[in-house]
């Protein structure tokens, strides 16, 4: 169980902003075991969507280097970089980020299409993830017919269809109440435990961060602590 | 607060400077061809006008011929004779290429006389006299300079006997009453015109001056009642109706094409202004909620559109004026040249300033008009918050939009049937009512189609989307129908560029067809011989002598003189007149009819006092087989049995067919247009038209034509017309494909959170590509499918309805190019004008994509 | 000086269900509590002795001997006395009462890199706790028993405590920063 499943070392990146250069990170070494759940905190502006960014292959660092399941990302072309993503990197945004125009089930069962996987063998698939998620009757419903909290399943179950080495959950409570936040955190944790599901999630709330194994805080595109919290008594 | 919106409405147009450029270029397209149109139209009059007003001068009113060549010298004492003419002044004019050295040019000569003819018209002249002796010559200025004459030169004229010597006395400018673009002309004495253009005791027209006190109403009354049908009077200007008739079927095409590029600006001043007031919502809703009332957003958004609307219609007036020019130009050069119309000036007036402005800021107001009201119709709370999920865009009038709809192409379909001419023409008045019902049924297709679409995505584009390309597919078409207002609009300009494209161009196909199958039968001799025949006449006729030379050549079997020319009717009408001997046209030639046998009729020509006509003339005149025909001529009223019902191709108001032995009793005439040939041996055709050449060829202007060639000729009178329109649908089609991409630029902007998402999640570029290229196929598959099913049946509408507009009976011809050209470019255009969108859409950030609100 | 836990009243509540042995009572009031106060076997039985004084629980003997044999009963005024309590509303804001406090306060004008290290160990301590909290509430069965439920609500509430205190220890990081500056 000590197997690194993802491994950025020395990265910066940096943006430029009305004319000056801002790094949003700024040479960061960090790496996430398989089974992991770590919960990266921090003010906004400390970086910490970015490293998701950059952790994810969402976004290519200005230096240093990226590993994603033994791979160099920065080595992969966009396409074999979208591939990785599609067959081995789960998303969860914020703002749930469905397509409007697809119900529930063909929102859950876009990435097997995508994959070429049948029509069938997809909403089937589908089905079933949306049952581990406790949306099977929703099924049908378009996005706009869903709660935030319902919207937010969908996406987990999205995220987890294709069983994806790796889970990244961008504030995944952010828009949500905090009653459905601790469902979608304790689905999270859930699917860590019994599927041994590696999470990496960012969050600016301690409540949630709380649900990870390792609390890594950023300040100013550094990693200012990671803390291990499992088995230590209070 | 207001200022502070126009800095924001300016820094959004500057700051979108391809999108600002685009609806600017859209309307500036659809005022160009309005431009164009009205100015080409209004060329070709004035010049037409200003022709009969030069050639007319001070003249009250005008005796002409009702067929061409000329009407009895007798005619000009009668005419004097009648109480109130103060002064009638008679002259001959004939159209006559002038040659001087190596250089040539076209120009009309005037037979005057001199004495008199300064009371019609002045002559400035700058050197020399007015022509005195039988074989001088005085020239306009422009004519002077266009062959570099100077006093005593000697040019050629071409007479009906050939080329004949005359010698410059005069130069003289074309101002005063001579006025306007005459086109290079020249006057000789009369009696000499008379001779040189085989009109030797007749006239072609007598200027009247009507005697102080006397009213011209009444003069023209008592001068009609005295020529009864021998002649025409009239004023100058009414002849320039004849002119606008003949334009009206034209104008009507070009205007129907200028309207459909109208319509397709309008579409993306649509598009554009809806995405730029998406953009602002939220400056706009800050403003709002800082006290903006709703109607001066309104009026805000309304004014950044006419802004571009009036940029539009400026570049619009630029274009149109360089493209009347051109398109003046070629009308002149192909088919009005008969008329003896010159190239003509384009002008520019300030009432066609005033329309295209108002038209430019009509349409893009109107277009921008729903979008602003959406715009500031939401509270300015709702519009501050970010949206989220976009509700799909559902149609809340539904049923509403489905009947008026319904109605708009049910109602106008139902008056075009009413009033569906049984017998006779269509009138002008209606003619114009159905173009304004057509363009009514269209908007009844727009109308419809947002409501439609999301149907039509159900049940026929998102399976066959998903069929052909998967999920990604999926997402194409219904991205489609998610601001299906906007999708319907885009489709719609597609859908009028391709019925434009259908419908003129197959109406073109059917014309051509119908051309090639009559001139195969109608159209059999080897050579034809002439002088300046272009087709539909000449300007110089040919002397008899010149048949009988042509017989003796060596290997002509066969010379038929053969005679075209216009005739105007009793009711004031022109048809075209054609004049055979038809004991030699049998045998090389048979008129398709329509009723009738040949072989009846044609004997029955042979022994004279028949003829036939076409179904024009049979509707106008209310006449069918078996009829008489009543014909004014200089000899007076002559009657025809109507042997049989031409098949008519010419569609110049209508063709009557006479035999020569009666013309030329009638109306005293042996002249002949063309001579027709047989050669003994087919095979030696070229050695025949060689040996012409060599007997004629320096003494006077030979064209010398195979059958083949004639065909040639006579089809790029069509083909002109129809390359014209081609140019047209091209614009239109690019307009269309402007729009396409505008709306595809739109979509790709408003969804780029989703691209995001689709990233996000594992979606390559060339599939995100995809999903927008899937987009524009759908309304490729859309606007192509209704652009052909209604080009179609607008093909059906012209074919059918030609024969009431201009007296040419069609057949109905499937345009198979056009068919596989309209479905290539509606498979092939949206796609290709959104590779740019599809690609944007590809390269963005997914992180940027995925914060976007 | 500490403010009175409110012990009485949990012991009225706890009684007003059932009448119930000493011995039973210290195990009800763990739970009630969630465990989070330390209360020993002698505070109850000292709450219990005040209750009887005041009239307000009744003690019957039991068969067989000893303490453990005595069973405790809620009289009308205990019914009373309990009523009134929980229609109270809340009496007085959370009192600051935590040695963190204390300790900062002494050395934001001491040693500011001292109250630096305090705040983070402190931070740390709170991170820990928050996750130690969240696995017993991942622990419990959710919405099976009412116990659970009331055991859920606190450690909400407990959540939500050391949340705040987190929070505050970000802002005195933050303003303490902008002072040394």
């Amino acid at each position: 169980m000590s197997e690194v499943i993802a491994q950025i070392e020395r990265v910066t990146r940096e943006f430029k902003r009305g004319g000056s250069v801002v790094r949003a990170v700024d040479g960061i070494d960090l790496a996430v075991q398989r089974g992991e759940f770590v919960a990266i905190m921090g003010k906004s502006g400390s970086g910490k969507s970015t490293l998701l960014h950059l952790m994810s292959g969402l976004q290519r660092p200005t230096r240093g280097r990226v590993v994603l399941l033994g791979h160099d990302l920065g080595s992969l072309s966009d396409d074999a970089l979208t591939l990785l993503r599609r067959q081995h990197v789960g998303f969860v945004f914020q703002f749930f980020n469905l397509l409007p125009t697809l119900s529930a089930l063909e929102n859950v069962a876009l990435p097997l299409l995508l994959s070429s996987v049948r029509a069938s063998e997809a909403a089937g698939r589908a089905r079933q993830v949306l049952e581990t998620v406790g949306l099977q009757e929703r099924a049908d419903h378009k996005p706009d017919e869903l709660s935030g909290g319902q919207m937010q399943r969908v996406a987990i179950a999205r995220a987890l269809v294709n069983r994806p080495a790796l889970l990244f959950a961008d504030e995944p409570t952010g828009n949500l109440d905090s009653v459905s936040s601790e469902e979608i955190l304790t689905l999270l944790k859930t699917t860590q435990v019994e599927q041994g599901q590696t999470i990496i999630m960012v969050t600016h709330d301690a409540k949630a961060a709380a649900y990870g194994d390792r609390v890594i805080t950023l300040r100013d595109g550094r990693v200012h602590e990671d803390l291990a919290t499992r088995s230590v008594a209070v | 607060m207001i200022a502070l919106y126009r800095t924001l409405a300016a820094r959004s147009l500057l700051g979108k400077k391809g999108r600002s450029l685009m609806t600017v270029l859209g309307i500036g397209l659809g005022v160009t061809m309005v431009v164009a149109v009205a100015l080409t139209n209004g060329a070709i009059m004035a010049s037409y006008q200003s022709m009969l007003e030069g050639v007319a001068g001070r003249a009250d009113l005008q005796v002409t011929a009702s067929a061409g060549q000329g009407f009895p010298i007798e005619l000009l004492d009668e005419v004097r004779a009648v109480a109130g003419v103060r002064a009638a002044v008679p002259a001959v004019s004939s159209g006559s290429p002038v040659l001087f050295g190596q250089k040539q040019t076209v120009a009309t000569i005037y037979g005057i006389d001199p004495g008199q003819d300064t009371l019609i018209r002045d002559y400035h002249l700058t050197a020399g006299q007015l022509p005195a002796g039988d074989d001088e010559l005085a020239v306009s200025a422009e004519l002077a300079g266009g062959l570099g004459l100077q006093l005593g030169d000697r040019v050629k004229l071409l007479a009906t006997t050939g080329y004949s010597e005359l010698q410059v006395v005069g130069v003289f400018e074309t101002g005063g009453t001579v006025r306007g673009s005459l086109g290079p002309f020249g006057a000789i004495r009369l009696g000499r015109a008379q001779q040189l253009f085989g009109k030797a005791g007749k006239l072609d027209t007598i200027d009247l001056l009507v005697a102080p006190g006397a009213r011209p109403e009444s003069v023209e009354q008592a001068i009609g009642q005295r020529l009864n049908g021998r002649a025409r009077v009239g004023t100058p200007l009414e002849r320039s109706r004849d002119m606008q008739k003949l334009l009206d079927s034209i104008v009507f095409t070009l205007t129907f094409a200028s309207a459909v590029s109208l319509f397709a600006g309008a579409f993306i001043v649509y598009t554009n202004v809806a995405m730029g007031v998406a953009e602002r919502r939220r400056d706009l809703s800050i403003l709002r909620a800082l006290g903006l009332r709703r109607r001066e957003a309104l009026w805000l958004v309304l004014s950044e559109a006419a802004t571009m609307g009036l940029a539009g219609a400026g570049l619009g007036l630029l274009w149109g004026y360089g493209l009347a020019s051109t398109m003046a130009q070629q009308m002149t050069g192909r088919f009005l040249v008969v008329y003896g119309i010159q190239a003509s000036q384009v002008v520019l007036g300030l009432g066609d300033v005033v329309v295209a402005l108002v038209i430019g800021l009509g349409v893009s107001v109107l277009a921008a008009y729903g979008p602003a009201r959406e715009a500031v119709a939401i509270s300015p709370v709702e519009a501050m918050r970010p949206d989220d999920v976009q509700v799909n865009g559902q149609e809340t009038h539904g049923l509403a939009r489905a009947l008026a709809g319904l109605a708009l192409i049910a109602a106008p379909a139902a008056t075009i049937f009413a009033t569906w001419p049984r017998e006779g023409m269509l009138p002008l008045p209606l003619l114009r009512l159905w173009g304004a019902l057509a363009a009514a049924v269209l908007l009844g297709v727009v109308v419809l189609l947002p409501v439609a679409l999301p149907a039509a995505n159900r049940r026929l584009l998102r399976p066959l989307q998903v069929a052909l390309f998967g999920v990604t597919g999926r997402l194409a078409s219904d991205n489609l129908v998610r601001q299906p207002r906007r999708a319907a609009a885009t489709a719609a300009a597609l859908m009028v560029s391709l019925m434009f494209m259908v419908g003129i161009g197959g109406m073109g196909v059917s014309q051509q067809a119908t051309f090639d199958r009559w001139y195969q039968k109608a159209v059999g001799w080897d050579l034809n011989v002439s002088t300046s025949f272009v087709g539909i006449g000449a300007q110089v006729e040919m002397d008899p002598a010149l048949v009988r030379t042509l017989e003796a050549v060596p290997g002509v079997r066969l010379a038929s003189p053969q005679k075209m020319g216009r005739i105007v009717l009793g009711d004031g009408e022109p048809a075209f007149l054609q004049v055979f001997d038809h004991r030699l046209l049998r045998q090389y030639s048979e008129m398709p009819l329509e009723a009738g046998s040949w072989p009846a009729a044609v004997d029955a020509l042979e022994r004279g006092g028949a003829s036939l006509i076409s179904p024009a003339i049979a509707r106008r005149l209310g006449l069918g087989l078996g009829d008489t025909l009543k014909l004014p001529s200089p000899s007076g009223e002559q009657a025809f049995r109507i042997v049989g019902i031409l098949q008519d191709v010419s569609g110049f108001g209508g063709t009557i067919e006479l035999d020569r032995q009666d013309y030329v009793r009638a109306w005293n005439d042996e002249t002949s247009t063309n001579v027709a040939l047989l050669v003994a041996d087919p095979a030696r055709v070229e050695a025949v038209r060689q040996a012409i050449l060599d007997r004629l060829g320096s003494s006077t202007n030979l064209l010398v034509r195979s059958n083949r060639e004639f065909w040639q000729e006579l089809r790029g009178y069509y083909e002109s017309f129809y390359q014209l329109m081609d140019g047209l649908v091209a614009i239109a089609i690019l307009v269309s494909g402007l729009a396409i991409a505008n709306t595809l630029f739109a979509s790709v902007l408003e969804r780029r959170r989703e691209i995001g998402i689709l990233r996000a999640v594992g979606t390559k570029r060339g599939e995100v590509v995809r999903v927008v290229l899937g987009e524009a196929l759908c309304t490729g598959l859309v606007g192509g499918s209704l652009g052909i099913a209604l080009g179609l049946g607008l093909e059906a509408l012209f074919v059918a309805s030609t024969e009431f507009i201009s007296g040419a009976a069609m057949e109905l011809v499937a345009p198979w190019r056009l068919l596989g050209m309209a479905v290539g470019v509606a498979l092939l255009l949206a796609p290709l004008v959104g590779l740019l969108p599809a690609r944007w859409a590809a390269r963005l950030d997914v992180v940027d994509a995925l914060r976007y609100e | 000086m500490r403010p009175p836990l409110p012990v009485k009243h949990g012991l009225l509540g706890l009684l007003a269900r059932r009448p119930r042995y000493g011995y039973e009572l210290k195990a009800e009031f763990d739970l009630l509590s969630g465990g989070f106060w330390d209360l020993n076997v002698g505070q109850i039985y000292s709450t219990l002795e005040r209750l009887l004084k005041d009239g307000l629980v009744t003690l019957d003997e039991g068969d067989g001997a000893g303490e453990g044999r005595k069973i405790y009963r809620l009289t009308p005024s205990g019914q009373a006395e309990l009523d009134l309590w929980l229609a109270q509303p809340p009496l007085k804001p959370r009192p600051l009462r935590d040695e963190v406090y204390v300790r900062l306060g002494l050395l934001v004008d001491r040693d500011v890199s001292a109250a630096f290290d305090l705040i983070e160990t402190q931070r740390r301590v709170y991170h820990l706790q928050m996750a130690e909290l969240t696995r017993q509430k991942l622990a419990l069965a959710r919405g099976q028993r009412v116990a659970d439920l009331r055991r859920e609500l606190l450690l909400d509430a407990a959540l939500l405590h050391v949340e705040a205190d987190l929070k505050w220890l970000d802002t005195c990081d933050e303003k303490l920063r902008r002072v040394r500056i």
